[in-house]
Protein backbone atom coordinates (compact mmCIF):
# COMPACT_ATOMS: atom_id res chain seq x y z
CA UNK A 1 0.00 0.00 0.00
CA UNK A 2 1.04 3.68 -1.29
CA UNK A 3 2.69 6.68 1.17
CA UNK A 4 -0.35 8.09 1.00
CA UNK A 5 -2.07 6.18 3.14
CA UNK A 6 0.26 7.81 6.12
CA UNK A 7 -0.18 11.09 4.54
CA UNK A 8 -4.26 10.22 4.84
CA UNK A 9 -3.46 9.36 8.55
CA UNK A 10 -1.67 12.44 9.41
CA UNK A 11 -4.44 15.03 7.89
CA UNK A 12 -7.09 12.69 9.62
CA UNK A 13 -5.45 12.89 13.50
CA UNK A 14 -4.79 16.63 12.48
CA UNK A 15 -8.17 16.92 11.91
CA UNK A 16 -9.44 14.91 15.11
CA UNK A 17 -6.91 17.22 16.96
CA UNK A 18 -8.15 20.03 15.86
CA UNK A 19 -11.47 19.32 16.98
CA UNK A 20 -11.00 18.48 20.14
CA UNK A 21 -8.90 21.24 20.57
CA UNK A 22 -11.77 23.75 19.33
CA UNK A 23 -14.83 21.70 20.56
CA UNK A 24 -15.97 20.42 16.69
CA UNK A 25 -18.08 17.82 15.92
CA UNK A 26 -19.81 18.59 12.54
CA UNK A 27 -17.46 20.10 9.39
CA UNK A 28 -19.62 21.35 6.55
CA UNK A 29 -16.31 21.84 4.04
CA UNK A 30 -12.64 20.67 4.40
CA UNK A 31 -10.41 22.09 1.49
CA UNK A 32 -6.47 20.56 1.53
CA UNK A 33 -3.92 22.05 -0.42
CA UNK A 34 -2.22 19.63 -2.04
CA UNK A 35 1.66 20.51 -3.51
CA UNK A 36 2.60 20.06 -7.12
CA UNK A 37 6.10 18.84 -6.60
CA UNK A 38 5.17 16.20 -4.11
CA UNK A 39 2.72 14.61 -6.92
CA UNK A 40 0.10 12.71 -4.95
CA UNK A 41 -2.09 10.23 -5.80
CA UNK A 42 -4.68 12.58 -4.69
CA UNK A 43 -7.39 9.98 -5.85
CA UNK A 44 -5.89 7.18 -3.30
CA UNK A 45 -5.13 10.04 -0.81
CA UNK A 46 -9.18 10.88 -0.77
CA UNK A 47 -10.33 7.22 -0.64
CA UNK A 48 -7.74 6.53 2.35
CA UNK A 49 -8.80 10.11 4.03
CA UNK A 50 -12.74 9.04 3.56
CA UNK A 51 -11.95 5.33 4.78
CA UNK A 52 -10.18 6.90 8.11
CA UNK A 53 -12.83 9.19 8.71
CA UNK A 54 -16.12 7.13 7.83
CA UNK A 55 -15.32 4.75 10.94
CA UNK A 56 -15.64 8.22 13.50
CA UNK A 57 -17.89 8.57 15.60
CA UNK A 58 -17.34 11.88 17.30
CA UNK A 59 -16.57 13.87 14.06
CA UNK A 60 -18.45 14.30 11.20
CA UNK A 61 -16.76 16.17 7.94
CA UNK A 62 -19.61 16.39 4.94
CA UNK A 63 -17.33 17.36 2.38
CA UNK A 64 -13.68 17.22 1.67
CA UNK A 65 -12.42 19.08 -1.41
CA UNK A 66 -8.40 20.25 -2.93
CA UNK A 67 -6.51 22.13 -4.80
CA UNK A 68 -3.63 21.55 -5.78
CA UNK A 69 -0.95 24.60 -5.35
CA UNK A 70 1.45 25.52 -8.11
CA UNK A 71 5.30 24.62 -7.24
CA UNK A 72 7.66 27.51 -7.89
CA UNK A 73 11.33 27.61 -6.96
CA UNK A 74 13.39 31.20 -6.36
CA UNK A 75 17.16 31.52 -6.88
CA UNK A 76 19.16 33.46 -4.03
CA UNK A 77 21.64 34.11 -6.25
CA UNK A 78 20.26 35.48 -9.38
CA UNK A 79 16.46 35.87 -8.49
CA UNK A 80 15.45 33.96 -11.03
CA UNK A 81 11.85 32.01 -10.44
CA UNK A 82 10.49 29.12 -12.02
CA UNK A 83 8.22 26.34 -12.24
CA UNK A 84 8.53 22.84 -12.69
CA UNK A 85 8.00 22.56 -16.36
CA UNK A 86 11.16 24.53 -16.94
CA UNK A 87 12.86 20.97 -15.39
CA UNK A 88 13.59 17.68 -16.61
CA UNK A 89 13.87 14.69 -13.95
CA UNK A 90 13.96 11.07 -14.15
CA UNK A 91 11.49 9.28 -13.05
CA UNK A 92 13.46 7.96 -9.82
CA UNK A 93 14.18 11.26 -9.27
CA UNK A 94 10.59 12.10 -9.51
CA UNK A 95 9.55 9.06 -7.40
CA UNK A 96 12.30 10.74 -4.06
CA UNK A 97 10.86 13.86 -4.67
CA UNK A 98 7.37 12.45 -3.93
CA UNK A 99 8.02 10.81 -0.88
CA UNK A 100 10.66 13.74 0.65
CA UNK A 101 10.07 16.66 -1.69
CA UNK A 102 12.92 18.76 -0.51
CA UNK A 103 15.56 15.85 -2.23
CA UNK A 104 14.91 18.24 -5.10
CA UNK A 105 17.97 20.26 -4.19
CA UNK A 106 20.19 16.95 -4.71
CA UNK A 107 18.62 16.38 -8.54
CA UNK A 108 18.51 20.45 -9.84
CA UNK A 109 20.26 23.73 -9.97
CA UNK A 110 18.98 26.79 -10.63
CA UNK A 111 17.74 26.99 -14.11
CA UNK A 112 19.00 30.19 -15.11
CA UNK A 113 22.36 30.35 -13.55
CA UNK A 114 23.36 26.83 -12.34
CA UNK A 115 23.31 27.55 -8.57
CA UNK A 116 22.55 25.09 -6.26
CA UNK A 117 21.00 27.58 -3.84
CA UNK A 118 17.18 28.23 -4.14
CA UNK A 119 14.18 27.50 -2.46
CA UNK A 120 10.70 26.01 -2.81
CA UNK A 121 8.76 28.86 -2.71
CA UNK A 122 5.11 27.32 -2.79
CA UNK A 123 3.55 23.87 -3.85
CA UNK A 124 6.05 21.47 -1.97
CA UNK A 125 3.32 19.25 0.35
CA UNK A 126 0.45 18.67 1.68
CA UNK A 127 -1.29 21.33 4.02
CA UNK A 128 -4.94 21.46 5.72
CA UNK A 129 -5.98 24.88 4.09
CA UNK A 130 -9.35 25.81 5.11
CA UNK A 131 -12.10 24.66 7.13
CA UNK A 132 -15.86 25.33 7.57
CA UNK A 133 -17.77 24.50 10.54
CA UNK A 134 -21.49 23.03 10.63
CA UNK A 135 -24.05 20.86 8.92
CA UNK A 136 -24.30 20.53 5.25
CA UNK B 1 -7.42 30.63 5.09
CA UNK B 2 -5.39 28.73 7.58
CA UNK B 3 -2.55 26.56 7.57
CA UNK B 4 -2.42 23.19 9.19
CA UNK B 5 0.13 21.10 8.70
CA UNK B 6 -0.85 17.54 9.51
CA UNK B 7 2.79 15.78 9.24
CA UNK B 8 4.08 16.40 12.61
CA UNK B 9 0.57 13.85 14.23
CA UNK B 10 2.04 11.35 11.66
CA UNK B 11 5.43 11.60 13.28
CA UNK B 12 3.78 10.91 17.34
CA UNK B 13 1.60 8.36 15.35
CA UNK B 14 5.15 6.53 13.68
CA UNK B 15 7.21 6.88 16.51
CA UNK B 16 4.89 5.49 19.26
CA UNK B 17 5.54 1.87 18.16
CA UNK B 18 8.79 2.55 19.24
CA UNK B 19 9.85 1.61 23.03
CA UNK B 20 12.76 3.62 22.87
CA UNK B 21 14.39 6.07 21.03
CA UNK B 22 18.52 6.80 21.73
CA UNK B 23 19.50 10.17 20.17
CA UNK B 24 23.40 10.06 19.78
CA UNK B 25 24.36 13.32 20.15
CA UNK B 26 27.70 15.62 20.03
CA UNK B 27 27.86 19.64 18.97
CA UNK B 28 31.66 19.24 17.62
CA UNK B 29 31.83 17.01 14.96
CA UNK B 30 34.65 14.12 14.43
CA UNK B 31 34.23 12.61 18.18
CA UNK B 32 32.71 9.18 16.08
CA UNK B 33 28.83 9.72 16.56
CA UNK B 34 28.07 7.83 13.82
CA UNK B 35 30.82 4.96 14.70
CA UNK B 36 28.72 4.89 18.15
CA UNK B 37 25.23 4.99 16.98
CA UNK B 38 26.12 1.94 14.37
CA UNK B 39 27.98 0.09 17.52
CA UNK B 40 25.00 0.51 19.38
CA UNK B 41 22.49 -0.73 16.74
CA UNK B 42 24.95 -3.62 15.89
CA UNK B 43 24.80 -4.83 19.87
CA UNK B 44 21.58 -4.23 20.22
CA UNK B 45 20.87 -6.66 17.97
CA UNK B 46 23.20 -8.92 19.28
CA UNK B 47 21.45 -9.07 22.56
CA UNK B 48 18.27 -9.85 20.60
CA UNK B 49 16.31 -6.50 20.81
CA UNK B 50 15.06 -5.23 17.37
CA UNK B 51 16.91 -2.24 16.68
CA UNK B 52 16.67 0.64 14.34
CA UNK B 53 19.07 3.07 12.68
CA UNK B 54 18.38 6.22 11.93
CA UNK B 55 21.14 8.84 9.94
CA UNK B 56 19.96 12.29 10.72
CA UNK B 57 22.70 14.07 9.13
CA UNK B 58 21.05 14.69 6.25
CA UNK B 59 23.95 16.68 4.12
CA UNK B 60 26.88 14.26 5.63
CA UNK B 61 25.30 11.14 5.74
CA UNK B 62 28.40 8.46 7.07
CA UNK B 63 26.33 5.45 9.11
CA UNK B 64 25.47 3.46 5.66
CA UNK B 65 29.34 3.17 5.37
CA UNK B 66 29.67 1.84 8.92
CA UNK B 67 27.18 -0.94 7.44
CA UNK B 68 28.26 -1.20 3.78
CA UNK B 69 25.50 -0.34 2.48
CA UNK B 70 25.71 1.22 -0.68
CA UNK B 71 22.03 1.82 -2.88
CA UNK B 72 22.37 2.34 -6.26
CA UNK B 73 18.74 3.44 -6.79
CA UNK B 74 15.74 4.40 -4.67
CA UNK B 75 15.90 1.37 -2.24
CA UNK B 76 12.91 1.67 0.27
CA UNK B 77 9.55 -0.35 0.22
CA UNK B 78 5.93 1.24 0.83
CA UNK B 79 3.89 0.14 3.25
CA UNK B 80 1.52 2.43 4.33
CA UNK B 81 4.43 4.84 4.58
CA UNK B 82 8.10 3.62 4.05
CA UNK B 83 9.43 0.74 5.37
CA UNK B 84 13.24 1.20 6.19
CA UNK B 85 15.43 -1.70 4.65
CA UNK B 86 16.87 -4.41 6.81
CA UNK B 87 20.86 -3.89 6.57
CA UNK B 88 22.80 -6.74 8.98
CA UNK B 89 19.42 -6.69 10.94
CA UNK B 90 18.76 -3.41 11.50
CA UNK B 91 15.99 -1.62 10.28
CA UNK B 92 18.46 0.97 8.32
CA UNK B 93 17.10 4.90 7.35
CA UNK B 94 19.03 7.06 5.68
CA UNK B 95 18.75 10.14 3.16
CA UNK B 96 21.38 7.18 0.66
CA UNK B 97 18.53 5.03 0.32
CA UNK B 98 16.19 7.96 -1.89
CA UNK B 99 19.47 9.89 -3.53
CA UNK B 100 22.23 7.55 -3.10
CA UNK B 101 25.65 9.86 -2.21
CA UNK B 102 24.49 12.87 -4.25
CA UNK B 103 25.18 15.90 -2.72
CA UNK B 104 22.22 17.65 -0.63
CA UNK B 105 22.69 21.44 -0.07
CA UNK B 106 19.91 22.79 2.19
CA UNK B 107 18.89 25.81 4.13
CA UNK B 108 17.73 25.62 7.62
CA UNK B 109 14.03 25.68 6.25
CA UNK B 110 14.79 22.48 4.01
CA UNK B 111 16.57 20.30 6.97
CA UNK B 112 13.17 20.98 8.81
CA UNK B 113 10.86 20.08 5.85
CA UNK B 114 12.55 17.07 5.24
CA UNK B 115 13.15 15.97 8.96
CA UNK B 116 9.13 16.41 9.51
CA UNK B 117 8.48 14.59 5.99
CA UNK B 118 10.55 11.89 6.66
CA UNK B 119 9.40 10.95 10.27
CA UNK B 120 5.54 11.24 9.39
CA UNK B 121 5.81 8.45 6.73
CA UNK B 122 8.75 6.47 8.30
CA UNK B 123 7.35 3.02 9.69
CA UNK B 124 9.43 1.32 12.43
CA UNK B 125 7.86 -1.84 12.72
CA UNK B 126 7.70 -1.62 16.79
CA UNK B 127 11.37 -1.96 16.99
CA UNK B 128 12.77 -1.81 20.25
CA UNK B 129 15.60 0.45 19.63
CA UNK B 130 15.61 3.38 17.10
CA UNK B 131 19.08 4.82 17.69
CA UNK B 132 19.51 8.05 16.28
CA UNK B 133 22.55 9.00 14.69
CA UNK B 134 22.76 13.35 14.95
CA UNK B 135 25.23 15.60 13.05
CA UNK B 136 27.47 17.91 14.82
CA UNK B 137 26.29 21.56 16.36
CA UNK B 138 22.83 22.86 17.88
CA UNK B 139 21.21 23.29 14.82
CA UNK B 140 18.00 22.34 13.11
CA UNK B 141 18.43 18.65 13.59
CA UNK B 142 19.19 18.58 17.26
CA UNK B 143 16.09 21.50 17.90
CA UNK B 144 13.57 19.51 15.37
CA UNK B 145 14.55 16.09 17.58
CA UNK B 146 13.41 18.29 21.12
CA UNK B 147 10.29 19.73 19.72
CA UNK B 148 9.08 16.93 17.55
CA UNK B 149 9.98 13.67 19.35
CA UNK B 150 8.30 12.89 22.69
CA UNK B 151 10.37 11.85 25.47
CA UNK B 152 13.76 11.39 23.68
CA UNK B 153 16.87 9.53 26.09
CA UNK B 154 20.15 11.73 24.98
CA UNK B 155 23.37 9.89 24.91
CA UNK B 156 26.75 12.30 24.61
CA UNK B 157 29.81 11.37 22.72
CA UNK B 158 33.14 12.75 23.39
CA UNK B 159 36.36 12.22 23.18
CA UNK B 160 39.16 13.68 25.78
CA UNK B 161 40.25 16.54 23.63
CA UNK B 162 39.42 19.50 25.10
CA UNK B 163 37.59 21.16 22.19
CA UNK B 164 35.22 18.31 22.63
CA UNK B 165 35.18 18.09 26.66
CA UNK B 166 34.33 21.55 26.60
CA UNK B 167 31.42 21.73 23.95
CA UNK B 168 30.08 18.30 25.84
CA UNK B 169 29.75 21.14 29.45
CA UNK B 170 27.76 23.49 26.95
CA UNK B 171 25.31 21.16 25.23
CA UNK B 172 24.69 19.52 29.00
CA UNK B 173 23.67 23.30 30.15
CA UNK B 174 21.72 23.19 27.29
CA UNK B 175 19.78 19.45 27.87
CA UNK B 176 20.16 20.07 31.71
CA UNK B 177 16.23 19.77 33.98
CA UNK B 178 14.25 19.36 30.59
CA UNK B 179 15.68 16.50 28.71
CA UNK B 180 16.57 12.96 29.90
CA UNK B 181 20.47 12.39 29.63
CA UNK B 182 21.43 8.67 30.21
CA UNK B 183 25.04 9.64 30.06
CA UNK B 184 27.95 10.00 28.62
CA UNK B 185 30.19 7.29 26.52
CA UNK B 186 34.32 8.62 26.10
CA UNK B 187 35.34 7.71 22.46
CA UNK B 188 38.72 7.67 21.27
CA UNK B 189 40.36 6.98 24.50
CA UNK B 190 44.11 6.99 24.45
CA UNK B 191 46.72 7.22 27.81
CA UNK B 192 44.59 9.25 30.47
CA UNK B 193 41.70 10.61 28.12
CA UNK B 194 39.59 8.15 30.42
CA UNK B 195 39.94 10.03 33.66
CA UNK B 196 38.99 13.55 31.50
CA UNK B 197 35.60 11.94 30.72
CA UNK B 198 35.05 10.89 34.14
CA UNK B 199 35.87 13.95 35.64
CA UNK B 200 33.82 16.02 33.10
CA UNK B 201 30.84 13.60 34.23
CA UNK B 202 31.37 14.08 37.81
CA UNK B 203 31.32 17.38 37.43
CA UNK B 204 28.37 17.77 35.70
CA UNK B 205 26.57 14.84 37.38
CA UNK B 206 26.18 13.37 34.11
CA UNK B 207 26.49 9.29 34.08
CA UNK B 208 29.71 7.62 32.62
CA UNK B 209 28.73 4.79 30.48
CA UNK B 210 31.36 3.86 29.49
CA UNK B 211 34.53 4.21 27.17
CA UNK B 212 35.93 2.96 23.80
CA UNK B 213 39.45 3.08 22.49
CA UNK B 214 41.01 4.78 19.59
CA UNK B 215 40.42 2.09 16.75
CA UNK B 216 43.06 3.41 14.73
CA UNK B 217 42.19 0.86 11.52
CA UNK B 218 39.00 2.28 11.57
CA UNK B 219 39.05 4.21 8.29
CA UNK B 220 40.82 1.27 6.43
CA UNK B 221 38.04 -0.85 7.61
CA UNK B 222 35.57 1.56 6.46
CA UNK B 223 37.37 1.45 2.96
CA UNK B 224 37.19 -1.92 3.11
CA UNK B 225 33.61 -2.28 3.81
CA UNK B 226 34.81 -4.36 6.43
CA UNK B 227 33.44 -2.80 9.47
CA UNK B 228 30.32 -4.87 10.59
CA UNK B 229 33.17 -8.44 10.19
CA UNK B 230 35.23 -6.36 12.36
CA UNK B 231 32.30 -4.81 14.74
CA UNK B 232 31.81 -8.67 15.50
CA UNK B 233 35.37 -9.75 15.76
CA UNK B 234 37.13 -7.12 17.80
CA UNK B 235 34.77 -3.56 18.67
CA UNK B 236 31.48 -5.91 20.10
CA UNK B 237 33.55 -6.32 23.17
CA UNK B 238 33.78 -2.81 23.78
CA UNK B 239 30.18 -1.80 23.27
CA UNK B 240 28.47 -4.67 24.75
CA UNK B 241 28.92 -3.22 28.45
CA UNK B 242 27.75 -0.05 27.37
CA UNK B 243 24.81 -1.30 25.90
CA UNK B 244 24.18 -3.48 28.82
CA UNK B 245 24.44 -0.10 31.36
CA UNK B 246 21.94 1.73 28.76
CA UNK B 247 19.64 -0.68 28.76
CA UNK B 248 19.90 -1.06 32.39
CA UNK B 249 19.48 2.82 32.92
CA UNK B 250 16.09 2.81 30.81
Amino acid sequence: MVHEWSLAQAIAEALKSYSKRNKISVYREVTLSIGELQNIDIEILLEALENIIHEWKEVKIYNIKYEVERAEFLCKECGYRWRLDEMSLSDDEREAIHFLPELIHAFVRCVKCGSPDFSIVEGRGIKISRIVVGDK
Amino acid sequence: MMDIDPRKYGIRRNLSSVNNILIILSSKGGVGKTFISTSLALALRELNYSSALLDLDFTNPGCHLFLNYRPKGLDITEEKGIVPPEIFGIKFLSIISFIGERPLPLRGTDITNLFIELLAIARWGGAEYLIIDTPPGIRDEILNILTYIDNPKIILVTTPSILSITSSRMIIELLRGKYRILGIIGNMLVENGERLIKNLSTDMNIKYLGGIKHYSQLDNYLYNGEFPKVFDKYIKNDVMDIVREIVTSL
